[in-house]
């Protein structure tokens, strides 16, 4: 193998890890500090990328501000869904599931209707960068910085600030957190609020990449849970350090066919083979296989391991 | 549950009745429709076994009624031709479901996976196997003469690549030793046996159903529904338990993806898809997780809803002398009724958790458990009178109501 395509490759698994980031982020967080499955995530993700839509193409914004303004948006519609909704489901783990599954497939049917059932492009302005022999889109580069960034954030809000201070105290101990003069209902609203602004971030900076289409976020939400019941209790360790080792398979799977199997079709140009490996299917059905064995041995995550160890 | 357990007979024996005769009193297109609202009936029903008997909440049955299906219209394609019969293939889906529903058991139950996440597993297996099968459009996706088809769902291949002869998948045939001719379970204007296959099997999967709840199996369950750590501290392996219910549901749910595939004689990909997952979580909380009759009574009435909006197309021309702002009103409640299928299940999953946590057949049991007579003196021949009515008034179309 070459310089090149080891350069390749490792671009590739950096762009699987930051995707995984992307989507499994807000997840994280309303899981992680909430216990909240919170089955429409995904179109929260959905809902940051046709804001960009909106902004781009209706209101004639440049793409930047579309981007800017989506986590904002969708926000506002997590925390009006959690006021009219969720607030009345907390401790009905199984309820709040089915309730935010209800409102995932609501949010679809709203977005059809207003949007119609099809795929619109986002133009964008960057070109692709050489490596060796291959070309590599700069916008990636784009997408890692801005994972890192919202990562970088997250922490910094809840490490360094007084809502932080706040919403970790909530988490830990809602009565002591209540008695102390917490505000606990409002600080679920806003950490709410944040997950889903989260997922609207991602939405956005995602949406020049794929076709933004009103079921785009059923594509991405089991990568999504994947990596957030692989990554385990502790948020943001846990989610990086689950979409490292995924991001790792995804892409080697996706890209390395492993072997053939023969099977006795009739194909234009004979023989008819099935190659195992080598195409994002099966990068993503390496991604499900992996996180069943390793839930297997490893019950409570990555991060739930490594906090049973110390 | 268990208080309820007679009146939910009672209600049983009140659907079955009328849908025994449903072949002699309507046309041949009601028992058609009757009977994939049974199927997924079945499906919903092995959803509230599990659901509703061990709290174990499964998005993962409709990719067991997935499975079933493409196994038996891969075997089944394959064997037509051959052996005229589709014994191994209804044997083969069965195993092919069990199987799958063993080996994501074994994993999930044995790695003492939570609750929450087991539910997010069985969904992402869902999800994960509709992206597969939507990528088996090549020509390479072959087993025998069975096409995988990809989007397009699966089909038998004829003989040359030049010329193919699709076909389609076999209905359940049966050749026993001592017929003349394989026997096909179809349902036309000659024969209503696949309507009464179909309803033997929902009759005997809900028997069986409640049998098991009123097992050990199903009383353990129960007590694991309840308080797990309570029932593990008398001494029972709750990881077997909830293990085995979960894989005699994932079996249940693939017959039914077998009758499904056998009745439609199609399968493709949605059935792996969100919406179908969903569909069936909405027919059991909709119609009750508590009670197996539920999933049923969900199915039927979900069905028809969808399949009425279905067929209302409001505004089918918008004039062009319309005031805009009213023309906007039009295409807009034109879209709303295209999406509505799914508005439908959101509003539904929304509404009957926020609203109605039981469902709609618990109230309903209560009702004809307080008036348990009338329920015996006044429905039943009401019911009989009125099939009765419609079965002699068929043939001379003479129909009152």
């Amino acid at each position: 193998m070459s310089l090149d395509t080891v350069g390749i490759v490792a671009l590739e698994i950096l762009n699987s890890v930051t995707i995984l980031v992307l989507l499994a982020l807000g997840l994280a967080l309303i899981f992680g500090m909430m216990r909240i499955v919170n089955l429409a995530q995904g179109e929260f993700f959905t809902a940051g990328a046709f804001t960009v839509l909106t902004a781009v193409r209706y209101a004639h914004l440049p793409l930047w501000a579309g981007m800017l303004l989506a986590p904002f948006v969708v926000a506002a519609l997590g925390i009006a869904i959690e006021r009219l909704i969720i607030r009345r489901l907390y401790g009905r783990p199984l309820d709040v599931m089915l309730a935010t599954w209800g409102v995932s497939l609501l949010l679809i049917g709203l977005i059809t209707v207003i949007f119609g059932a099809v795929t619109q492009g986002i133009p964008f302005a960057l070109g692709n960068f050489r490596v060796g022999r291959y070309s590599y889109p700069e916008y990636r580069i784009v997408m890692t910085s801005v994972a890192a960034g919202l990562m970088l954030g997250v922490y910094l809000l809840f490490r360094y600030t007084a809502f932080g201070r706040r919403a970790r105290a909530t988490i830990a101990n809602p009565e002591m957190a209540s008695a102390a003069g917490i505000n606990t209902p409002r600080m679920f609203m806003l950490t709410f609020g944040l997950g889903a602004g989260l997922a609207g971030a991602a939405g956005a900076i995602m949406a020049p990449i794929v076709g933004v289409v009103p079921t785009m976020g059923v594509l991405y939400i089991a990568r999504a849970f994947i990596t957030v019941v692989v990554g385990g209790p502790i948020v943001l360790l846990g989610t990086l350090s689950s979409a490292s080792v995924l991001g790792v398979i995804e892409a080697l799977i996706s890209r390395f066919s492993l072997f053939k199997i023969g099977t006795a079709g009739h194909c234009a140009p004979p023989p008819c083979e099935i190659s195992i490996g080598g195409s994002a299917f099966f990068g993503q059905i390496a991604l499900l296989l992996f996180a069943i064995v390793l839930l297997r041995l490893l019950p409570q995550g990555l991060s739930g391991f490594w906090r049973q160890r110390e | 549950m268990k208080r309820l357990s007679s009146a939910e007979t009672l209600a049983a024996l009140l659907l079955l009745l009328p849908l025994l005769a449903v072949p002699w009193a309507f046309k041949p297109y009601t028992a058609n429709v009757l009977a994939v609202y049974m199927i997924y009936g079945i499906l919903a029903m092995s959803l509230s076994l599990i659901w509703g008997g061990a709290g174990i909440m499964s998005f993962g049955q409709t990719a067991f009624f997935g499975i079933g299906a493409y196994a038996y219209g891969a075997i089944g394609l394959n064997l037509i031709n051959a052996a005229h019969q589709t014994h191994l293939a209804l044997l083969g889906g069965l195993l092919a479901a069990t199987l799958l529903a063993a080996v994501v058991g074994y994993f999930i139950f044995y790695g003492r996976i939570s609750d929450v996440y087991a539910s997010i597993i069985t969904m992402a297996l869902t999800l994960v196997l509709f992206a597969f099968f939507v990528s088996t459009g090549g020509d390479e996706w072959v087993i025998g003469v069975a096409r995988f088809g990809g989007f397009n769902g699966m089909f038998g291949q004829g003989e040359s690549s030049q010329n193919i002869a699709n076909y389609q998948i076999p209905p359940v045939t049966i050749w026993l030793p001592g017929m003349s001719e394989p026997f096909e379970f179809k349902i036309n204007r000659e024969s209503a046996a696949g309507y009464f296959l179909v309803l033997a099997v929902s009759v005997g999967m809900y028997a069986l159903a409640r049998w098991l709840l009123a097992s050990r199996l199903g009383r353990v369950a129960m007590g694991i529904r309840e308080n797990e750590a309570r029932v593990a501290s008398l001494g029972y392996d709750t990881r077997f338990y909830k293990f085995a219910l979960f894989t005699i549901s994932g079996a249940i749910a693939g017959l039914a993806g077998m009758l499904f595939a056998a009745w439609g004689r199609f399968v493709n990909p949605d059935r792996f898809g969100l919406g179908f997952a969903a569909s069936t979580v909405v027919y059991v909380l909709l119609g009750g997780r508590t009670t197996l009759l539920g999933g049923f009574v969900g199915a039927a009435i979900i069905g028809y809803l969808t399949s009425y909006l279905g067929e209302i197309v409001p505004f089918s021309t918008i004039p062009s002398d319309t005031a805009p702002w009213m023309a906007a009103l039009m295409e807009a409640s034109r879209r709303i009724v295209r999406e509505a299928p799914l508005l439908v299940q959101g509003a539904v999953l929304v509404g009957v958790v926020l609203m109605l946590e039981d469902g709609i057949t618990p109230p309903l049991f209560r009702l004809l458990k307080r008036h348990v007579r009338w329920g015996w003196w006044v429905l039943l021949p009401l019911v009989i009178f009125y099939f009765g009515h419609r079965a002699a008034c068929q043939q001379a179309d003479l129909c009152l109501f």
